[in-house]
């Protein structure tokens, strides 16, 4: 099958998918040096691995597979140290004081929201104010739909403690969005 | 979550339409993560170009 993949095809790899693969990147490690080298360790081993490549996806899903395999490699090299107020008997902050009753606007399709420049500006913005660990949870639970037993597995957490990250994490987003978009637009 | 717990919940979120809208607004951020994390937005910005280089000249080195 790997003869499918010809020499041409992988010359035009970088052309072809690596704004998608750094976009991908991006969007989990909210650092554009370490998703550029992401993208680039993903790119040298499918080249490697070019044989193992069955053509039962589109090349593009087969490197996005190998970069979230990097991805999650590289928050298990690089652990973060689960925050004091992560653990499971932390209270609660002041959530529901900056709920606006008037929803509506939550209600547009995600599809429409995140082709909106400024709205993807606000969320990136809001996603990268979130704690490391935060983050690194979030992303693999919202961005990937990881269970909860893998994610504590690569973060070396507990499962009350992924409980309490992931809370915080939503309703960190859900405020900072609220502030900055829903309410100002 | 333990099952007393989870019905209180229940009947704290039945009872209270802040917490409702709480909670829609928080499946509606779910909503948009799952999508951007399945589509990251064609406005994000894309591989620089001396990153492109770099890369291209490493796949072609033998």
């Amino acid at each position: 099958m790997a003869d499918e993949i010809t020499r041409h095809d992988t010359s035009r790899w970088v052309d072809d998918h690596g704004d998608a693969l750094y976009r991908y990147a991006l969007l989990r490690v909210s650092d554009p040096e370490l998703a550029g080298d992401l993208v680039q360790d993903t790119f040298l081993s499918a080249l490697k691995g070019v044989e193992n490549f069955r053509g039962g996806s589109t090349v593009r899903t087969w490197l996005i597979g190998i970069l979230k395999h990097k991805i999650i490699d590289h928050y298990r090299r690089h652990k973060i140290e689960v925050l004091a107020s992560d653990m499971p008997a932390a209270t609660e902050g002041d959530e529901l004081d900056h709920v606006d009753r008037a929803s509506a606007k939550w209600a547009e399709p995600p599809s429409q929201l995140v082709e909106n420049r400024e709205f993807w500006a606000t969320f990136t913005n809001c996603l990268s104010g979130l704690p490391e660990a935060h983050r690194r949870a979030f992303s693999m639970r919202e961005f990937d739909g990881l269970p909860g037993e893998e994610i504590c597995k690569v973060l070396g957490v507990t499962p009350s403690n992924l409980w309490v990250m992931l809370h915080r994490a939503r309703a960190k987003l859900r405020r900072c969005l609220e502030l900055n978009w829903f309410e100002g637009t | 979550m333990p099952l007393r717990k989870r019905l209180g919940l229940r009947v704290h979120l039945f009872f209270c339409a802040l917490c409702r809208t709480y909670q829609s607004q928080l499946i509606a951020m779910c909503r948009i993560a799952m999508h951007a994390g399945s589509e990251p937005s064609s406005h994000a910005p894309g591989l620089p170009p001396e990153r492109k280089r770099a890369i291209e000249d490493a796949i072609r080195r033998p």
